[in-house]
């Protein structure tokens, strides 16, 4: 899975996180934290300067991720041929 | 508010709306602050990818093909768990920016957009590359006229 260094530093952070930060946003690479930001933007922007276009995990800290929703694609619609 | 018409019509008039449903044509570009990354780095500037986005009211979220991010070098910011006949999968997460030059709607932020395998051709050649979800639908009204063919969006 992608990110998986990142996303396991993200929830060993997550519960001092939520304490103070709830909302904004965090930037991480491997386990290094690069910081957290108060808007989506500017965690990009911070994440690109840092590690340029190498990859990072840019995620709003939140106690659940969001799970997506696509019936679409969760049905099979968008490629069934009638 | 401005209204934008879009017959959805064959060449011989025939209805091609219930076949493909509502198409609007959109242009898919790296984020602005990725673009002023790669201005100061000297690097080449990203292309852009058209083709069309299918309106899919059921979508909470907006997805753009992979291949789409593959094609532009985009990396992911993210990975996030999508709902799938075989129960949650992950997908990658990307920021990116979508334009929709037929509504006059330009560069609209795209922070957190999934990357799904949708990329679909219909039979009238056109080259659907993202669904248009909820999260962009909540600024517009869209009325789908389907005895005409046609599909209104009010923004």
């Amino acid at each position: 899975m992608a990110f998986e260094v990142e996303i396991e530093r993200y929830n060993e952070l997550l519960p001092e996180l939520l304490q103070d930060n709830n909302g904004k946003f965090v930037v991480i690479k491997g386990r290094e934290l690069l910081g957290v930001f108060d808007s989506n933007d500017d965690a990009y922007e911070a994440g690109l300067n840092q590690y340029g276009l190498t990859g990072f995990l840019l995620r709003p800290v939140r106690e659940k991720q969001q799970v997506m929703s696509l019936p679409a694609l969760q049905l099979g619609i968008l490629h069934g041929r009638i | 508010m401005a209204e934008y018409n879009f017959p959805h019509l064959g060449l011989d008039g025939s209805d091609l709306l219930e076949e493909t449903g509502p198409l609007v044509s959109v242009e898919i570009t790296v984020p602005l602050k990725l673009k002023r990354f790669l201005e100061e780095q000297g690097l080449a500037p990203y292309s852009t990818r058209s083709g069309f986005a299918l309106i899919d009211t059921g979508a909470g979220g907006s997805a753009i093909d992979d291949s789409v991010f593959a094609e532009m070098e985009i990396p992911s910011v993210d990975s996030a768990f999508t709902r799938t006949p075989h129960g949650l999968a992950p997908s990658l997460v990307y920021n990116a920016s979508a334009s929709f030059p037929s509504l006059g709607l330009f560069e609209i932020p795209l922070h957190r957009v999934l990357g799904c395998d949708i990329r679909n051709l219909t039979d009238a050649g056109q080259d659907i590359i993202m669904l248009l979800g909820r999260d962009i639908l909540r600024d517009l009204v869209m009325v789908y006229d389907g005895p005409r063919s046609n599909v209104t969006i009010r923004r």
